[in-house]
């Protein structure tokens, strides 16, 4: 497989609800999503992606899910399937762990970090395309949680806004393996323009840092 | 094993709380066709007796109908999906054309050719069917895994009670229609059969 390349200045990691309650074995939907998580290593990966990023001056990008608090949906009267998990057992709760960013993957200062989206897309009813075209970004490499959820849907946005797409499929992780396969073996190529590993996404990364 | 026997137990509970949404009064309830161009459907011609038979029961009960076309394609970064659609849209000279046994009739809302995915990006779509006062708005077209998918993802979005109908939709192939059956009901909130979708109307 030849190895991508991707602009050093217009490139940004975008990282997909990076929150307790996805990544933390005491979160509440680590139970659901620890299978997959842990057959193709996302936390991991996760971080070697991000490390890397950094070490290369590119810019890491948050984009989390809106915190959860009572009443939240009272302005909704057709609730999203996510939202009915989230309402029922308080998932992402405002200033509790499972809202909170997993600690070693919190933003640093330099990070940008997008206002909060209500369902899936990064990109919906946020200010993430906003702060990307301030900072000139032009190509996304979009990971975090989950395969076939939100970080699909925020690629899926990211297509129709006309960024170049680059997903990376171990460093994604979703609710069952028959998910994971429909994102990242079925649906991937149809958006990303480059779909990649961590190992290969590590090698641009790292050419990327090279010539600066 | 444990994983998929969470995983159903979550997802029965949620399809059980938007059980009450299925109710599809006339006035607030649109059929919106994603890509039903010649192009597209001459391709996946299985599931045109289907889209007709929807249309026909709509315009009995009065639905408002929609069409969104994909066309006018000027992207800057094309992503494989928007190239195949573009390619598909240009082997035909008549191929952007809605197919005549769906043709529209005055009174439904044709909107202009989109580049993009979704139906509702870069478009006046969400506007015009608050106009209209539609709340439950109803899904189908081919390549389903492609635009139909993201315009679904978007209508769950913006707070619109979507309905997919399973046998109104294809894909180019079994891997495709896998992914749709799997991660449609993460975002739909009622996914049935044609029939299903008659005896509830």
């Amino acid at each position: 497989m030849t190895v991508p390349e991707l602009p050093t200045k217009g490139s940004a990691i975008i990282v997909v609800d990076p929150l307790n309650d996805f990544m933390s074995w005491r979160g509440k939907l680590w139970p659901l999503i620890c299978k997959v998580s842990k057959q193709v290593g996302t936390i991991e990966n996760l971080h070697r992606v991000v490390s890397a990023g950094r070490e290369s001056g590119i810019p890491i990008v948050y984009a989390p899910h809106r915190r959860y608090k009572k009443g939240q949906f009272s302005d909704r009267k057709y609730l999203h399937p996510s939202h009915i998990g989230i309402k029922s057992f308080r998932v992402f709760a405002e200033g509790k762990f499972g809202g909170q960013f997993f600690g070693s993957l919190s933003p640093q200062k330099g990070d940008l970090i997008s206002s909060p989206h209500a369902c899936s897309s990064g990109f919906a009813g946020t200010d993430l395309d906003a702060q990307l075209k301030g900072a000139g970004i032009t190509h996304l490499i979009i990971i975090g949680y989950t395969s076939n959820t939100c970080v699909e849907a925020t690629a899926r946005s990211a297509v129709d806004l006309d960024y170049h797409v680059t997903l990376v499929t171990d460093a994604v992780a979703t609710w069952t393996p028959a998910d994971h396969h429909a994102a990242v073996a079925v649906n991937y190529g149809f958006l990303g323009q480059k779909v990649v590993t961590t190992e290969e996404l590590l090698q641009v990364v790292g050419g990327m840092r090279a010539k600066c | 094993m444990l994983n998929r026997l969470l995983d159903r137990v979550v997802n029965s509970y949620a399809s059980f709380a938007m059980r009450k949404y299925r109710t599809y009064p006339a006035q607030t309830t649109a059929i919106l066709f994603v890509n039903v161009q010649g192009a597209f459907t001459t391709q996946q011609l299985g599931i045109v007796p289907n889209l007709k038979r929807l249309l026909a029961l709509a315009r009995e009960k009065g639905f408002r109908i929609v069409h969104a076309p994909f066309g006018g394609y000027s992207q800057r970064y094309p992503s494989p999906a928007q190239t195949q659609l573009t390619k598909l849209l240009e082997a035909q000279p008549t191929g952007e054309a809605i197919p005549l046994e769906l043709a529209p009739c005055s009174g439904d809302i044709v909107l202009a050719a989109r580049p993009t995915l979704s139906a509702f990006m870069k478009t006046d779509l969400h506007e015009q069917l608050q106009r209209a006062e539609i709340e439950h708005l109803v899904v189908a077209g081919p390549y389903a895994n492609l635009a139909l998918d993201s315009t679904v993802r978007d209508a769950a979005e913006l707070g619109y009670h979507v309905t997919v109908v399973t046998d109104c939709l294809s894909t180019e192939s079994d891997s495709a229609t896998k992914a749709i059956q799997v991660t449609l009901p993460r975002y739909a909130q009622t996914v049935i059969d044609l029939n299903t979708f008659e005896s509830l109307i």
